[in-house]
């Protein structure tokens, strides 16, 4: 009598789990939905183009996200498939041989038209560890009543000119360039400046090859604090705030990626290409203008219960499906054929694909976590006026010395 | 040969001997599942984090072992002293205005009617969380809150974002920490103020004593107690104060409004260095036990 229990007991509980597998359920863990009902639409899209159903959990703390994935990764709790970050953070889970690589996913998810050059993000020693969940290009957003209160009518295509068109907007009474006081947000314009100087001084800094010491360094700071001297920097302010002066024109200018536009529209009214453009920053010394991207990836535990099941899953967020509603409701554009109704949307991803600009990995997931953050607080010092370039520049020198050392 | 167990008389009368002796450990019992959950949840939690403190991990490779570097590097960095620096002063002002503020509050509340409508409306902020009264705050401080009645005023200076202006945004956040902390301690006060003796309070009227003079030599004596009980709990709170920080403008700009709480999590969770976050969180450990421990004495001193 016992064994018969315990077959028909091993019987129902390998039922189970043949049945979990066979409905094609796949578990998505992620940061970076915090709205449930654009949420609601993505995974009805997801569920609708694959057949299966998508179970999202979206952690609004990104602290309490990290750690659920360090700690259920290696566990039958583990998400088959979850965002992380690209760069070196990403490069650490690689190392850790806890993510599969994804080189088969790779080729299905190119030819549902995503752009095989996003794949060298992502990739390590030869293989794709990721896909992407988002590519956000941060591009100049302007008011455009702003600059027409300012009489600027034809967008800069100097740095001179840019230099300028700031000047006419403070002349206006208009504080030309808006930032927000998030302490990780003090290289926004750091890197524009910098890339705007040079690329290949920007490119140099973040791989370690050229000195944040270098002459030419000291003179891009040297800029920016000549920009900031003449009241071309607002304050800097939480983040809402700052999106609330831009859109009340306090402020004409802010580096922002595409999602900032949907915001924009969403919270006040700002119509595309009516109410608020975009440009790219234009270049000093004649190089292409740089658009800054940053790709968060989708990665795959190399655990997971089922591979397969995961990749199918996980390749149907390429789909039109999903891709119409995140370009609608997000700006994230990942698979070519689909367009965004939001103009300014458009066109920033048009400045993203033009080959007349260049598009770099930004500063953040550019650069070694441990220098960018020490790099993050000495320019945060110097914006805030509590630190001059020099010092900066060398304090941030020797955190680099000691990195690359490595 | 049958074994004693079978036999009828021994077995009463070791049965019986037995369940005395469960009966005499029975209070042993009432607290053991609280000293399992302890056990489980703090001590092996305290063990594992002072383990962590010695050794480099990052939460996904393997764990390295280095010995004090973790602790050496932590007492190198200036954002660390920073950190302490901001921890002493959450703890002083904390302190000060937790102390004085609640029984002020409470000596009125007694002294007024309806004394329970003042109690309530004083308690309620104590109801929120940290987060909730955070970003209350956040919203009343950001440009487009009470700095622009300063604007009105032509004060124009002063129509900054407050939370982002280093030092100042730590006393804001005192005071915001006050806001919500001061309700308990407050009805420690007013329950110490209703059981005091009256007595010695009537004797002192007697003799002349009145006003201030009376608070001073009579009243705030009697409510010594009271005042240690406040003064720990306000002592540990300030030590541990991170999510209203967190809220508001987790430790920035430039880590400049840090406290050691938020080291630790910054250190763990944000920058994934678990040693240094774990050195941290050991420091932070042993000076809240050293303060506490004197503190505690003094209770027990007083009580006896």
């Amino acid at each position: 009598m016992k064994r018969l229990i315990a077959l028909v007991l091993t019987a129902a509980m390998l039922m189970t789990c043949v049945s979990a597998f066979a409905d094609g359920t796949a578990k998505f863990w992620l940061d970076k939905l915090g709205e449930p009902e654009l949420a609601e639409k993505i995974v009805t899209a997801w569920n609708g183009a694959t057949g299966m159903t998508i179970e999202l959990s979206n952690y609004v703390d990104v602290a309490s996200y990290q750690t659920a994935v360090s700690q259920s990764i290696d566990s039958d709790a583990a998400p088959d498939f979850f965002t992380w970050w690209s760069g070196e953070q990403l490069e650490s889970l690689m190392a850790s041989g806890k993510i599969m690589a994804l080189d088969d996913l790779w080729e299905t998810i190119i030819g549902m038209g995503v752009a095989p050059d996003v794949k060298n993000a992502f990739t390590y020693d030869g293989h794709a560890y990721a896909v992407p969940y988002s590519l956000l290009y941060n591009v100049c957003l302007y008011n455009v009543d702003a600059f027409a209160k300012a009489g600027i009518t034809e967008m800069p295509t100097t740095f001179d000119e840019f230099l300028a068109d700031c000047q006419k907007l403070v002349d206006a009474g208009i504080t030309p360039i808006g930032i927000k006081n998030d302490s990780w947000a003090s290289f926004i314009w750091f890197q524009a400046i910098v890339a705007a100087y040079d690329p290949a001084l920007y490119q140099g800094i973040c791989d370690g090859s050229i000195a944040y010491t270098d002459e030419k360094m000291v003179e891009v700071m040297n800029i920016w604090k000549d920009m900031l001297d003449k009241g071309y920097f607002a304050d800097p302010v939480y983040y809402a705030d700052n999106f609330k002066r831009f859109a009340l024109g306090e402020v004409a200018i802010m580096i922002e990626p595409q999602t900032a536009v949907a915001d924009m529209y969403r919270d006040y009214g700002m119509e595309a290409e009516v109410n608020i453009s975009a440009f790219c920053l234009p270049s000093m010394s004649g190089a292409k203008p740089a658009v800054f991207f940053e790709a968060a990836p989708i990665a795959i535990p190399a655990k997971v219960a089922d591979a397969d099941n995961a990749k199918t899953a996980l390749a149907g967020y390429f789909s039109k499906e999903v891709q119409t509603v995140t370009a609608a409701e997000e700006g994230i554009i990942l698979i070519a054929g689909i367009e965004s109704d939001n103009g300014t949307i458009s066109k920033i991803t048009a400045l993203a694909n033009d080959p007349a600009n260049t598009s770099m990995l930004r500063f953040y997931e550019n650069t070694p976590s441990a220098l960018r953050d020490v790099a993050l607080d000495e320019l945060s010092k110097f914006m805030y006026g509590e630190q001059d370039a020099a010092t900066c520049l060398a304090n941030i020198q020797v955190k680099a010395d000691e990195t690359f050392a490595k | 040969m049958s074994p004693p167990f079978f036999k009828g008389e021994w077995t009463m009368r070791q049965a019986t001997s037995i369940w005395d002796k469960i009966k005499s450990k029975k209070d042993y019992l009432y607290i053991l599942p609280a000293v399992i959950l302890v056990t489980v949840f703090f001590i092996s939690s305290i063990l594992f984090t002072l383990k962590l403190s010695f050794y480099s991990w990052d939460g996904f490779n393997d764990m390295q072992f280095v010995g004090f570097d973790n602790y050496t590097k932590l007492f190198r960095d200036a954002n660390f002293w920073v950190s302490v620096r901001n921890t002493g002063i959450w703890v002083v002002f904390s302190l000060i205005i937790s102390l004085i503020l609640p029984l002020l509050l409470a000596i009125m509340i007694v002294n007024s009617r309806p004394a329970g409508l003042f109690k309530n409306i004083f308690y309620f902020p104590s109801t929120l969380s940290g987060t909730v009264a955070g970003l209350i705050m956040v919203s009343m401080l950001s440009k487009y809150g009470i700095p622009q009645v300063f604007g009105l005023l032509g004060l124009n200076n002063w129509v900054k974002d407050w939370l982002a202006i280093p030092v100042l945004n730590t006393f804001v956040m005192i005071f915001m920490g006050t806001w919500t902390g001061i309700g308990m301690s407050m009805l420690l006060f007013i329950a110490g103020l209703r059981n005091m003796d009256r007595s010695s309070l009537e004797a002192a009227k007697i003799d002349g004593a009145s006003g201030i003079q009376l608070y001073v030599r009579v009243v705030i004596p009697q409510l010594s107690t009271t005042t240690i009980v406040v003064l720990l709990m306000s002592l540990v709170n300030s030590f541990k104060v991170f999510d209203n920080i967190w809220v508001m403008t987790k430790g920035g700009p430039f880590r400049s409004s840090e406290t050691l709480a938020l080291t630790v999590y910054t250190e763990s969770f944000v920058r994934n260095n678990f040693g240094a976050g774990a050195a941290a969180a050991v420091f932070l450990t042993v000076i809240v036990l050293i303060v506490a421990y004197f503190n505690l004495r003094n209770t027990f001193k007083t009580d006896n």
